[in-house]
């Protein structure tokens, strides 16, 4: 009984590990699939392995009990190993970061954060001095400086990409991010609210971030609004969410540069460039949380 | 004599009025407030006042409402009317659709009524501004954010502009999107 027990949640771990393929589901009666062979060959490895207290039969003693969970929860098992790829993948570091003049004018921010975290650092406001608007490559334009908090890292991001795009001329109109300590924003929006999410307004005919709706070509520049984009991308592109960029033009543009410089297959790219009502007149960003 | 001169008037004041003709479509919303934002000479900041042709996450307070007039209307200020406005509440959340694998917003209101009775009635001045009409101050976060349950979200607004031009009513219907 103590066998079977074991056999069944042994399969059950081997398992769960796994998603079939579809031409595996259905196989010849009185024949094993690949995987359901996989899946036997692990079972009998594991009876072969198996503890001594079950071959005996008995209840194990407490050595042995403890020797037997320091083996199961100790090392990583296959799940774990992917998902922490994964997660390894989404926290590389942007090649951006590691260009020489990238760091040079990067230097003063120090390191990137970690994903995720509180809601509690300020997007400053560069204030009344238009140099300083220029230099930082960004200027507020929200109606409530509530608004501005975000993870650390959304902050450093936003704040690496206004350097690297000032050096394009190019001054990025940031909006609506999460209140302090984030939570709903309703009714102004439906997301907001864990310091990841950003509004942007595109970029003018004059290199600024402008209430232009895309639309209206006599301000939207769209080649600066994809420089922008870029930045933005570049500067944490394993980490980038979703984009709601309703101008098709430059949603094109974007969806080619996420795979043609980041490799993304179409399925990625379809899950992190999209559209949304509301957004002619302006850009969502938002990056995983961690 | 008196008589003559009261239905020549009311024929002329006719003729004015049969001239004179909202362009429904062509509308946008414009606050009192502004935006302070770097001058594209990058010289100083200066308020922008930007257009808003539906309502979304950026609104102010009050926000004038600005209607494109057909044709040239002779026509002086200040004209007298009055609005009403109605509400289109719903869940606040979008109906969502199958697109290329993924389950994305399809841009429609979610389960979304109009109000039987104008949540808004009131006299107002209109003006003639830049060949357009201005219906000044129309309470946006009231109408969006007042009196509703929770889970609810206004959808539409309908603004029907009585007593000018025409005794029809003119009725514009102003979006209010669920921003992300």
């Amino acid at each position: 009984m103590k066998r079977l027990l074991f056999l069944t949640f042994t399969s059950v771990l081997v398992g769960s590990c796994v998603s079939m393929p579809p031409d595996q589901v259905n196989p010849a009666l009185g024949e094993f699939t690949p995987m359901q062979e996989e899946v036997k060959r692990n079972i009998e490895q594991m009876e072969r392995d198996a503890p001594g207290f079950l071959k005996r039969n008995q209840l194990p003693t407490s050595d042995e009990l403890v020797e037997e969970l320091n083996d199961h929860l100790s090392p990583r098992s296959n799940c774990n190993v992917q998902f922490e790829e994964e997660e390894k993948a989404n926290n590389n570091r942007s090649p951006l970061l590691d260009n020489p003049e990238s760091q040079t004018l990067l230097s003063t921010l120090g390191d990137q954060p970690a994903p995720g975290g509180n809601v509690t650092f300020k997007l400053t406001d560069p204030g009344e001095d238009v140099n300083k608007v220029v230099q930082s490559g960004y200027q507020l334009y929200g109606q409530e400086d509530k608004r501005i908090y975000g993870t650390a890292r959304t902050i450093w991001n936003l704040q690496a990409a206004g350097r690297l795009l000032s050096k394009e001329g190019i001054i990025m109109g940031v909006g609506d991010i999460s209140q302090k300590n984030g939570g709903s924003l309703r009714p102004t929006h439906n997301s907001h609210r864990a310091g990841n999410d950003v509004d942007l307004r595109f970029i003018n005919k004059a290199g600024i971030g402008k209430a232009c709706y895309y639309q209206d070509k006599s301000c939207y520049d769209e080649d600066k609004t994809y420089t922008m984009m870029k930045a933005l991308v570049d500067v944490d592109p394993n980490n980038i969410k979703t984009m709601y960029v309703n101008d098709p033009s430059l949603n094109k543009r974007l969806r080619d540069y996420l795979k043609n410089k980041y490799q993304m297959t179409e399925a990625q790219v379809n899950r992190k460039v999209s559209t949304w009502a509301g957004h002619d007149n302006h850009i969502h960003i938002s990056w995983n949380g961690g | 004599m008196k008589k003559l001169i009261l239905i020549i008037s009311i024929m002329f004041s006719n003729f004015v009025y049969a001239k004179c003709k909202l362009d429904l479509d062509s509308f946008y919303f414009q606050g009192l407030k502004g935006e302070r934002t770097i001058s594209d000479d990058r010289t100083k900041f200066i308020t922008v006042y930007p257009k808003y042709e539906s309502i979304d996450s950026e609104y102010e307070e009050d926000m004038h409402l600005f209607v494109s007039i057909k044709d040239i209307c002779e026509i002086k200020n200040p004209i007298l009317g009055s609005i009403e406005i109605y509400r289109m509440i719903g869940k606040d959340s979008y109906k969502m659709i199958k697109k290329n694998g993924n389950e994305v917003p399809d841009g429609n209101p979610n389960e979304a009524n109009w109000e039987k009775k104008p949540y808004i009635t009131v006299k107002k001045k209109f003006e003639l501004k830049d060949g357009m009409i201005m219906v000044p101050k129309i309470p946006v976060k009231k109408i969006v954010e007042e009196n509703l349950k929770k889970g609810e979200h206004v959808w539409k607004f309908k603004v029907v502009i009585r007593d000018i031009f025409s005794p029809s009513p003119n009725v514009i219907i102003v979006d209010h999107v669920l921003s992300d």
